[in-house]
């Protein structure tokens, strides 16, 4: 936070761009041995974007930090008979907070970046017998909120001010945003990510 | 003219009376000393003290049809006397002991005129006020053995001169209902010793069994329903069996408010394999005849047919009475008639007056004291007990409410599951006894109105007492802080998709079915206490002695014996409910979920009989 505080004083150049993304790890696990109901199934949209600013540092550091959504779906039966389905939405936000190190003069531009990152997740249920239909709260959402550590790589392309980065960036949650009552459906907590960002960079 | 041979044996005879006399009064005179008088004063009429808790929340004002008739006689009215204090403070700490392995008075039960002897009313103020009833003009139907209750008949008129109070009638749900209108009065000397009355209402408990005639036959349909046999595999029963459990020497009392017709139990034991033996039937003595009631017959054949199911030999006792299962359940306590009373009768909490609600606990406590391990249903209404009283309502609108008397903390409260039988878990043909059963069959929580769309509110009652504070041995994985009692503590199929067969009416021509080739097949929280007594059975027989209050040892074994349970962990009951009412700001659906350990649908799971009863032991010799 000391780091948050001083930076922007110290920021040589500010940067904005897009991320756009594709998860390659499942957002959720099914351990079907937790259970002798495994009643869960998910998709993993395959997309993740936002928005990216980097803030120039001393000592050639860069922070980034990006505002990354993906989408999140998983239907379920909670009695395991298929007359009672419940169909979960959300919303899943991202805020990575990373220092990054360029190697301007290494070929193809190489970076790392390492840093913490926070979740926020919000949606609903739609449960539906045919008859009857219902919007609720998730009840697997146990944490609206998580932290995670964070370390990247990629390199990087310039065309003038555009700076394209390709990246592959891990993710390890501490803390799980989703749990099913029978234990089952969790949050993967292990997240990698393939992120291309599309900046502009604008010296002060 | 007497000789002096006679003259000596006649002095020896007397000397040795008195000195058996004087060896054996210690203990009586000691305890008797130690019940003070508490009626001490004059019984003036003039003073006098109300006692309070008597109006029925369900007798309001606008549906008040006026005074009840001064002549009819009302009977069985049971005067309940409050405990001291200290008398209360020493009940609960004896019902901790005698839960406590480690306690002297571990499993230390009392009869009831030792019970008497600790917590009931001195002799003497017992003859006090029995002389002062009679004096109003009632007679005495009996007074309890353990001198914590008189009950007595008289009319209306009596009723409301002595107690100085109004009886009215109710037109509630067009049925004609009577209840206190007033507060009842006792003479401020009397005061101190009365809890309250019962049977000053007659709003009964209720029936937690949904019944139906099944039109059609289970091998046309591929529908499965329960017989003895089945829930034997289900549950694990089997290995007990082997070993020579089965009941023998135990005692189950059934309560009821209806005649029976015998013949129809010895129909269902027969088609299920069981021993033909009736039950001994019990008339509580003061009670008119019940009659049969078609309201209450299915009941009382699912809680004695299935009472049995599990404990094939243990002697089922049907405990009936025309004033409700409130009197059966008082006279089966009062007379410690068995170490299990099943109950699958009850009311949401709401419903009950507050003294109702006394009388009841004070009775259960002096149950578990005497050893007794009752068992009630749970509710049939998912979480919002109370709409469950309304048959056409679709939609909860009272809020999330509980189902008493399972909410006691002296009662085991059992909820109701539903078989997940998507897989290979029935034979194809019934074995001998009916049963097709092949193994254990996972369950989910029961919840017949979101899972296949049952006309009206169905599934497992379960959630938090507005009354009775979280006991200590309510504690665990997955249990609320929440200061409440919660329920259910176990679960039983309850379910439509499994429902259980029964014999009623003559309903069982050949085997389970009827003339017309129909089966009865019932469901409910209520098939629950039956099957759950059977098991209490198995377990006294197996400990050779009874077990009192069995919730401490489940809740302990659940963590040090996992197996004994089969927990359920998906699913919930919800019901839907109107947006805007109690607990339903926006409409959706009411009521919790099933989770891992537990949880107020299914509370510790079902469970697996064999691993319970084979562990039990534990409860003693584990720290």
């Amino acid at each position: 936070m000391v780091l948050l505080a001083f930076m922007p004083a110290a920021a040589q150049s500010l940067t904005v761009g897009v991320k756009l993304g594709v998860p390659m790890t499942d957002a959720f696990i099914l351990n079907n041995g937790a259970s002798s109901l495994n009643n869960y199934t998910f998709d993993t949209l395959r997309y993740t974007v936002g928005p990216t600013v980097e803030l120039g540092l001393p000592l050639g550091l860069t922070l980034e930090t990006d505002a990354l959504y993906k989408r999140l779906r998983y239907d379920s039966y909670p009695f395991g008979f298929d007359t009672f389905r419940a169909e979960t939405t959300a919303d899943s936000w991202e805020f990575p907070f990373l220092l990054k190190r360029r190697l301007p003069r290494v070929p193809l531009h190489p970076h790392g970046s390492l840093g913490v990152s926070l979740r926020h997740v919000s949606g609903s249920t739609y449960y539906t017998n045919g008859e009857f239909q219902s919007t609720q709260e998730i009840q697997e959402l146990v944490n609206t909120w998580s932290t995670g550590f964070a370390v990247g790589g990629g390199t990087e392309i310039t065309a003038g001010m555009i700076h394209v980065t390709p990246e592959i960036r891990y993710t390890r949650w501490a803390t799980e945003n989703f749990r099913s009552p029978n234990a089952v459906l969790a949050s993967n907590r292990d997240a990698v990510d393939f992120l291309i960002g599309v900046t502009f960079h604008k010296k002060p | 003219m007497q000789t002096k041979r006679a003259i000596f044996i006649k002095s020896a005879a007397a000397i040795a009376t008195l000195a058996v006399l004087i060896l054996a009064s210690p203990r009586v005179s000691i305890t008797q000393t130690s019940l003070n008088e508490r009626i001490t004063g004059a019984i003036d009429e003039r003073s006098r003290s109300i006692i309070q808790g008597h109006l029925h929340p369900l007798a309001r004002p606008q549906l008040d049809q006026g005074r009840l008739s001064p002549v009819r006689t009302l009977h069985r009215i049971t005067m309940m006397f409050k405990r001291t204090a200290a008398q209360q403070r020493n009940l609960a700490a004896l019902l901790v002991e005698q839960q406590n392995p480690a306690s002297p008075n571990y499993h230390r039960w009392l009869s009831p005129e030792e019970f008497a002897d600790r917590f009931g009313l001195s002799s003497a103020d017992l003859d006090k006020i029995a002389r002062w009833l009679q004096n109003q003009g009632f007679t005495i139907d009996d007074t309890a053995r353990s001198r914590s209750w008189i009950t007595f008949s008289g009319t209306v008129q009596q009723m409301q001169s002595a107690f100085n109070t109004e009886m009215h009638e109710y037109l509630v749900d067009a049925t004609r209902h009577y209840a206190a209108a007033t507060e009842p009065s006792v003479p401020t000397a009397m005061g101190d010793v009365v809890l309250g009355f019962g049977s000053l209402n007659d709003f009964r408990l209720k029936p937690r069994v949904k019944s139906r005639k099944v039109n059609f036959t289970s091998n046309i349909s591929g529908n499965h329903f329960l017989t003895p046999d089945d829930l034997a595999t289900i549950y694990n029963v089997r290995p007990l069996y082997s070993a020579g459990l089965d009941g023998t020497g135990q005692k189950i009392a059934v309560m009821g408010q209806t005649n029976i017709i015998v013949s129809d139990i010895l129909a269902f034991r027969t088609a299920s394999g069981l021993p033909v033996t009736p039950p001994t039937t019990v008339l509580v003595p003061g009670s008119a005849d019940p009659g049969i009631n078609p309201d209450d017959l299915g009941e009382a054949d699912l809680d004695l047919e299935w009472a049995g199911a599990l404990a094939p030999n243990a002697e089922i006792i049907y405990v009936n009475s025309s004033n409700g299962v409130f009197d059966s359940f008082q006279y089966s306590i009062g007379q410690n008639l068995a170490s299990a009373i099943s109950i699958s009768y009850g009311d949401c909490e709401g419903n009950f007056s507050r003294s109702d609600l006394n009388l009841l606990g004070a009775l259960a406590q002096q149950a578990n004291a005497q050893g007794i391990t009752i068992s009630a249903a749970a509710g049939d209404s998912g979480a919002t007990d109370c709409d469950g009283d309304f048959t056409d309502r679709q939609v909860a609108r009272l809020g999330l409410t509980v189902d008493a008397p399972a909410s006691f903390p002296y009662v085991t409260a059992v909820g109701g599951t539903t078989l997940y039988d998507v897989g290979n878990y029935w034979s194809t043909a019934n074995n001998g006894n009916n049963g097709s059963a092949l193994s254990y069959i996972p369950e989910v929580p029961w919840n017949d109105t979101l899972v296949f769309r049952e006309s009206g509110l169905s599934a497992a009652g379960g959630g938090s007492s507005i009354y009775f504070s979280k006991p200590d041995w309510q504690s665990g994985p997955g249990v609320l802080n929440n200061g409440a009692r919660d329920i259910p503590d176990i679960s039983v199929s309850a379910s439509l998709h499994d429902a259980y067969l029964i014999c009623s009416m003559g309903s069982c021509v050949d085997g389970y079915r009827a003339s017309d080739n129909t089966l009865f097949a019932v469901h409910g929280t209520s098939a629950g206490p039956p099957v759950v007594s059977g098991i209490v059975a198995l377990l006294n027989q197996r400990m050779t002695a009874p077990q009192g209050n069995v919730n401490p040892g489940l809740y302990r074994l659940a963590q040090i014996s996992p197996s004994a349970f089969h927990d359920i962990s998906t699913g919930g009951n919800w019901m839907p409910c109107q947006a805007g009412t109690r607990d339903c700001p926006r409409g959706g659906l009411i009521g919790y979920g099933a989770g891992q350990g537990y949880d107020l649908v299914t509370g510790l799971g079902s469970l697996d009989v064999a691993n319970l009863i084979t562990s039990w032991p534990l409860l003693t010799s584990t720290p």
